[in-house]
């Protein structure tokens, strides 16, 4: 069974998306229903009142949905976020996926939601279609700042927590080890099976540190890092 | 006898309230005035002795009513009433001191200033001297018939009673703004004063049962905090002295409280300044919440609005972190959201309440000696009401060992 929570400030679409949810699959049971995002963060946070996975509205009145799986996210990888939005799906993609959810989704794209929560309960993204970018159900790989692609929740919850340790200037200790390990030779692939995460996040951990270095290639930022006696 | 003296005493209480500086000098001018028109009619024989000695006697009544003003008041009523009714010749300025009578008794009692307009009245149509249906006013104003007169003393009558009202108006006014003052005091005290305190108390609580020696640096932390709160607290008795004006005492709560926290979140953000003001707020609320064991986080979103600087929701703010530390349980952590919008500011909080112990236990000190040693209960009721009154809404749930408070702060602007 898949547990789904669902938040929503607007309590008619809160109860409309309630009465639909277990009609999508016989494997979805409604776990919770809330109008605010503190009570969501609250539960999702609580291995008690966990669901399998959140559906939270994107724009809310008290915090927005991306902060709503921004802070569910950087503390817990074990809930999958799937965000739902009554507005343009491109409106809130981009932040969607750098904040850690898995997936976004119409409203009324009652398909497409049963695909991404399907998809979100293992952990699993879920691309949405927009038109020139993109398919549903492909594990993107793009590694453009401007369209993140939708990861993983093990790795967006690496990404956000390393980001959230990391003082402003400095490199976290995931960008220093990920470079330190191209120093010591290994290919992309070794380095994403030895730091347990995706190519595509050891990929965004190189760019984060050249930004930071203000380097023009990975050999000019091992360079610098040698010289600050960094690695 | 006994009746005729609590009279005695109630007028002399009424005189005390009554007497002024300006009435004083009113009532000795009228006095002089007549006096000066008596002299000058006795030099050119238009009055005669026993007139002259009437007058006088008027004159003294007005005299009183200048340190006894209702018991003056009464005898000039009086005074006056029985020199229309006796075959006397009257100065003109009897009638502007018996006007200044009834203006007087207005001021002091308008059951009484009725009385002495209506006899007043009475005895002018009654007496004498109306039978030449003209009056001479200080010799330049002529007055024909009855109803200047009776205007003149309604005019006196509804002149005093406005005063009074005037004057309960102005005092009403002034003891608004006293209260006003003391319940901001009582707010300030509450709000910074006691919360630091309590988050003191359960610091070392905390350190008791941890077993934990501070280090010097928490030390030095918890010094600042216990500093502050008396500086708050002079600055709260200054305001109950009249001494200082009320001090804006939400708008350092970051600065003074935690400065590297408040520095640590300035940076590249174009933060509207109640945003500003918020951070401050939350950056040291949420590091307060660390240090006594919680995990929890706030959420400040819409910073980009052009709110300015908001006392009430920077009070709700520290009233809802003073909360979590006496009330919510650690393990369950917390989650704060605050929302600021164009029109209101949106805040929501959930937690854990503690479970209550059943009973006191020294080794833990205070932590367990019940909520009611850390908290007067009284923080969020009171926010309530002031959130009503400017259309606001706070609502609060327990549901599910959920505790949550969601509160709208419409934004007006000043």
């Amino acid at each position: 069974m898949i547990r789904i929570g669902i938040v929503d400030n607007d309590p008619y679409a809160l109860s409309a998306l309630g009465d639909v949810i277990e009609r999508l699959d016989t494997e979805f049971t409604l776990a919770w229903t809330a109008t605010l995002g503190a009570v969501a963060i609250s539960r999702c946070l609580n291995p008690a009142k966990r669901p399998d996975v959140l559906l939270t509205d994107m724009s809310m009145g008290d915090v927005p949905g991306t902060e709503v799986c921004r802070a569910i996210r950087v503390k817990t990888p074990a809930v999958g976020l799937v965000g739902v939005t009554s507005y343009a799906i491109a409106s809130f993609r981009d932040e969607a996926a750098r904040c850690g959810a898995q997936a976004l989704v119409g409203k009324t794209d009652l398909p497409g939601m049963a695909l991404a929560i399907r998809n979100a309960a293992r952990g699993l993204p879920t691309e949405p279609a927009i038109a020139g970018r993109g398919s549903d159900g492909e594990e993107a790989s793009g590694v453009d700042d401007d369209h993140p692609p939708f990861l993983d929740a093990a790795s967006a919850h690496t990404l956000l927590e390393d980001s959230a340790y990391a003082t402003r200037g400095a490199l976290s200790a995931k960008e220093r080890d990920t470079l330190r390990l191209y120093a010591e030779g290994l290919t992309t692939k070794e380095i994403a099976e030895h730091l347990g995460v995706s190519g595509a996040t050891v990929a965004t951990f190189e760019r984060r540190a050249l930004a930071k270095l203000g380097a023009r290639s990975r050999a000019h930022a091992i360079s610098i890092c040698i010289r600050r006696h960094e690695i | 006898m006994g009746r005729i003296c609590e009279l005695m005493h109630r007028l002399g209480a009424i005189d005390g309230r009554v007497r002024n500086a300006w009435l004083l000098v009113a009532t000795l001018v009228t006095a002089l005035i007549c006096t000066i028109e008596i002299l000058g009619g006795m030099l050119s024989g238009d009055m005669g002795i026993m007139d002259a000695i009437a007058s006088f006697v008027f004159v003294a009544a007005v005299i009183l009513m200048a340190f006894r003003p209702v018991t003056g008041c009464v005898l000039t009523g009086m005074a006056w009433v029985v020199l229309c009714l006796v075959p006397v010749q009257m100065p003109s300025a009897m009638l502007l001191s018996v006007l200044l009578a009834v203006g007087v008794a207005g001021y002091a009692d308008g059951r009484l200033a009725f009385a002495i307009t209506v006899t007043g009245l009475l005895a002018w149509l009654a007496g004498p001297s109306t039978a030449s249906g003209t009056r001479l006013l200080f010799g330049t104003m002529a007055m024909h018939g009855v109803a200047p007169v009776a205007v003149l003393f309604l005019g006196s009558l509804l002149g005093g009673l406005a005063v009074r009202w005037n004057h309960e108006r102005g005092m009403a006014q002034a003891e608004l703004e006293h209260r006003k003052r003391q319940e901001r005091a009582a707010r300030d005290i509450h709000d910074y004063v006691s919360n630091d305190l309590a988050y003191l108390i359960l610091r070392f609580d905390k350190d008791i049962v941890d077993g934990h020696t501070p280090s010097v640096e928490e030390l030095r932390e918890l010094r600042s905090i216990a500093s502050q709160a008396l500086e708050h607290t002079h600055q709260v008795i200054g305001v109950i002295e009249g001494l200082a004006d009320a001090p804006e005492l939400a708008g350092d709560a970051a600065g003074a409280r935690n400065p590297g926290l408040a520095q640590a979140r300035k940076g590249e953000r174009t933060d509207c300044p109640l945003a500003e003001q918020v951070r401050g707020i939350v950056a040291a609320g949420d590091h307060r919440l660390r240090e006594l064991g919680f995990d929890g986080q706030t959420i400040v979103s819409g910073t980009g609005a052009t709110a300015n600087r908001n006392v009430l929701v920077a009070g709700l703010l520290e009233e809802l972190y003073g909360n979590i530390a006496k009330h919510a349980d650690p393990a369950q952590g917390y989650v704060m959201t605050v929302g600021i919008g164009t029109d209101a500011v949106r805040v929501t909080c959930i937690d854990t309440p503690k479970p209550v112990e059943a009973t006191g236990d020294d080794s833990a000190g205070g932590m367990t000696a019940g909520d009611g040693v850390l908290s007067s209960g009284t923080g969020l009721d009171r926010y309530r009401r002031l959130l009503e009154q400017q259309n606001g809404v706070l609502h609060i749930e327990m549901q599910d060992a959920e505790w949550t408070l969601s509160a709208v702060m419409p934004l007006t602007a000043h």
